[in-house]
């Protein structure tokens, strides 16, 4: 398999030229050859996803309008989500937004997504963005501290964890263990690793961070 | 668009239904003949407010007034008087003449005189009935003059309806193997032939007559508004001429004195016949204005028979017709439609749509009004209006409650969180203030310290400033949970997990024991068939079991809160392993509405201790969506 120079398909979605062109510029100056289409209203995007749906990333605004000229709203774009999410569940996102908090509401169907999932303060310099994109790529989930209460998992996910660092099973028989694919202990993990905040850093094995927030929360003895 | 056509479908689904049966009840009503009654007493009054066309002058009627009565001092008048009254009518060279007078019996003296006439002239018509019922003195076998051959006789039967009135004209029937025709036929047979147009069979139905170029449409037992109406014989709708004074009228004084112009006479139909109320020959009808209240003279009738076809063939005046039943349902169908339509179109205002339903039944009965009058089309106006009117009246109180029901739960909200911003206020800047106080009692105020806490304060009623500024727009979708606003239009699982986040954030002291939650919610959960009301329901349960546990599940490490549908139940769960049910005071608000809630959606509640500690609250219901929703 030729891993080299893959060309990184992108839709982004904004209904400003101005953010739209800096998102644009960013990305090639990381990705030369991306190859990338714009959209700017969530009725377009809509359109544009279902004709290029071999996308590896879709970059979104939250509050967009649904037609030219309609009032961009954060309710539009979330409804975008709703759908893009259940129609391309493992679709890579990353989400634009000045107030994460709106997306509090699509939080169980976060947790059900397959794909990336991550969350850019439109706030913070532009290079955090490409970050957030290239976790999304690797299929991680970035949401920021406002979207949550304190630590939340999903029942499996903790069953993961028991499986993981008490019983100390392999990826492959975890996934035998509980009846799911490889793929989605894989996602349960990033999902796991959100949870407790634990992220990619340069020099750091995430699996022994997150197995050490774990215990001194006291999700596993 | 697709998802707009879906949804408008839902809606139609869930909305029209009730409108779709009361169509189909006035169907039946229709069907089993409850709105006959209804129907024909409005072609009378529809016939009755038409406005006057001029008098036929192809007819002239000379009616035995009650002066000529009085005058004869004799009734029946006697053969000699008829025989005179018809030589004179002669010499003016009439087309023919309908004696609706009954002659079975000679009525001396003169009857010599009246035979002859009666022999000589082929253009005379006479009388009989045919038809007898011995239970009604009116329904009674008289004979024919047995001078006249039976191409000049003609019947005088009327059919009456049940109540009472008649509409409907006899042409022909058939009488012991014999086929008969009535008074009017055999006059318009021999008027018609003066102009070259004969009395015909029509070429699609044998049965039905045809004069000229013009089918004579034959009732049967289901037309226009009658149900299983008597049809023997050959009959059509008639069409009565409109007016008080259809036709010229001369009494046999008049005739006597020379008081008529030959021109009325020459080349017409004249009918001789009874014009005087103490002689009961008349018929019921409230179709014609007349100037006797709800009837009108027997010979009059006939003169109305004769009328509507000659008038038809020569003058292109319409008859009455109908459509086939199928059309007629359809038409009704789509009345009681258009009902539905505008109930869904003005589902905002009640004011508005009862004002449309309105009118638009108004405007049915003129568009009916205007084909009868125009085109002679009968449609059933009666059903049409009432399935417009019920449906959009119907839809118009089912939003007046529904605005009503509105109202009542904004009240509850209101009143939630009134409640809610009381406890805010009393828990967070009057705890502030308090501790201020108790700093500048003690005379130990720095400043810093005093601007730090006086900038809390601030934020703490700037919050709740905001919070009753977002109150004013609260609108019958959304709901209060906590510090913001949750949209009950959202799919179920949404909204479950917005309650269960703003609950959570709330300031109860156990939960700042959580360490952990575990949350399952799943798509699973469907809440297609739930009413907003039942959702609301729903948001207040599951908030009221968080608060729950943040009140008094003291020790807690760990929340479980679980929704979703696992073998077609779908559960809603809040697990805690505080210190659990270990008294009955403290067992937590709102069982008797969680009870009510489970009670309204068939499912069950159960409140109970988790091992080895804690407290599990559960609500379960059937996920099952219902036959409704199998269609």
């Amino acid at each position: 398999m030729n891993t080299i120079n893959k060309v990184t398909k992108i839709l982004v979605i904004d209904d400003h030229d101005a953010v739209i062109n800096g998102t644009v510029n960013a990305i090639y100056s990381k990705y030369a050859d991306a190859n990338i289409i714009k959209a700017k209203t969530t009725e377009e995007a809509w359109e544009k996803l279902n004709s290029f749906p071999d996308r590896d990333v879709v970059v979104t605004d939250l509050s967009l309008p649904e037609k030219p000229g309609n009032k961009p709203q954060p309710e539009t774009g979330i409804k975008l989500l709703r759908t893009i999410m259940k129609k391309y569940p493992s679709l890579n996102l990353v989400v634009q937004s000045a107030d994460a908090r709106a997306l509090i509401r699509l939080r169980p169907q976060i947790n059900e997504h397959e794909g990336g999932f991550t969350v850019a303060d439109k706030s913070e310099p532009i290079d955090q963005m490409l970050t957030k994109l290239e976790w999304s790529l690797q299929g991680i989930n970035f949401t920021p501290k406002e979207m949550r209460t304190g630590l939340e998992l999903k029942e499996e996910w903790n069953d993961l964890l028991e499986l993981a660092f008490n019983k100390s099973l392999t990826d492959k028989e975890i996934a035998k263990k509980m009846s799911i694919a490889e793929r989605t202990v894989r996602n349960y993990w990033t999902k796991i690793q959100d949870a407790l905040e634990v992220y990619p850093e340069d020099d750091k094995n995430l699996r022994l961070q997150t197995e050490k927030q774990a215990r001194e929360i006291g999700l596993i003895d | 668009m697709w998802q707009k056509v879906t949804k408008e479908i839902a809606v139609w689904r869930a909305g029209a239904m009730p409108g779709i049966a009361v169509i189909f009840l006035v169907f039946l009503a229709r069907a089993i003949g409850g709105l006959e009654f209804l129907e024909l007493t409005a072609l009378d009054s529809f016939l009755r407010w038409r406005s006057p066309e001029p008098v036929d002058d192809k007819i002239l009627i000379v009616g035995i007034n009650e002066q000529d009565i009085n005058n004869l001092a004799k009734y029946p008048i006697s053969d000699r008087e008829l025989a005179n009254l018809i030589t004179t009518l002669e010499s003016y060279n009439p087309v023919v003449i309908g004696i609706d007078l009954v002659r079975d019996k000679p009525q001396e003296p003169g009857s010599a005189e009246l035979e002859k006439v009666f022999s000589q002239q082929k253009n005379v018509i006479g009388v009989e009935k045919v038809l007898s019922n011995p239970n009604n003195s009116r329904i009674n076998l008289i004979k024919s003059p047995h001078v006249l051959p039976a191409e000049q006789i003609g019947f005088v039967d009327i059919l009456l309806d049940q109540d009472g009135n008649s509409r409907r004209s006899l042409l022909t029937m058939v009488n012991n193997n014999e086929l008969k025709f009535s008074l009017p036929i055999r006059l318009v047979e021999q008027y018609l032939a003066t102009k070259n147009i004969s009395l015909k069979n029509a070429p699609d139905d044998p049965e039905t007559m045809q004069v000229g170029q013009v089918e004579l449409t034959r009732v049967n037992p289901q037309t226009g508004g009658y149900i299983r109406t008597n049809a023997e014989g050959n009959q059509v709708l008639l069409n009565f001429r409109r007016g008080e004074n259809p036709f010229r009228i001369v009494s046999l004084e008049d005739m006597k004195q020379g008081k008529v112009q030959p021109a009325w006479i020459k080349d017409r139909i004249v009918l001789i016949g009874i014009t005087a109320l103490s002689v009961r020959d008349d018929v019921n009808t409230n179709a014609v204005r007349s100037n006797n209240t709800g009837f009108i003279y027997g010979v009059e009738f006939h003169a109305h028979a004769v009328s509507q076809i000659i008038s038809a063939v020569l003058d292109d005046r319409p008859l009455l017709w109908i459509w086939h039943d199928g059309a007629e349902y359809l038409w009704i169908f789509a009345w009681g439609f258009l009902g539905i339509g505008l109930a869904r179109l003005l589902n905002e205002s009640p004011w508005k749509l009862a004002m449309v339903i309105f009118l638009s039944s108004v405007l049915v009965a003129l568009v009916c009004y205007l084909l009868l009058l125009e085109y002679g089309l009968w449609l059933p106006v009666v059903s049409s209006v009432l399935v417009l009117f019920l449906n959009g009246l119907g839809l118009t109180a089912s939003m007046f409650y529904r605005d009503r029901q509105n109202l009542k739960f904004q009240l509850k909200e209101r009143q939630y969180m009134i409640k809610y911003m009381a406890s805010t206020i009393h828990n967070r800047p009057i705890q502030t203030l308090k501790k201020i106080l108790r700093e500048a009692y003690s005379k130990e105020l720095a400043e810093d310290w005093l601007i730090k806490e006086l900038n809390i304060l601030n934020e703490e009623l700037r919050e709740i400033g905001n919070l009753i500024e977002k109150e004013t727009i609260i609108d019958g979708n959304s709901i209060h949970i906590g510090k913001s606003e949750v949209d009950l239009q959202c799919p179920l699982t949404e909204i479950l997990y917005q309650v269960y986040s703003n609950t959570i954030r709330l300031d109860y002291p156990n939960f700042k024991t959580i360490k952990f939650k575990i949350n399952n919610f799943e798509d699973s959960i469907n809440g297609i068939k739930l009413t907003v009301e039942q959702k609301r329901s729903l948001c207040r349960f599951l908030e009221e079991a968080i608060i729950n546990v943040g009140k008094y599940a003291e020790g807690v490490t760990r929340l479980k809160v679980v929704c979703l549908q696992k073998d077609q139940q779908n559960m809603i769960r809040v697990e805690d392993n505080g210190i659990g049910l270990d008294s009955n005071k403290n067992s937590g608000g709102g069982t008797k509405q969680a009870n009510d809630l489970a009670k309204q959606l068939r499912g069950e509640f159960k409140r109970y201790p988790r091992e080895p500690k804690g407290t599990i609250c559960e609500l379960s219901w059937s996920g099952n969506k219902g036959w409704f929703w199998h269609f």
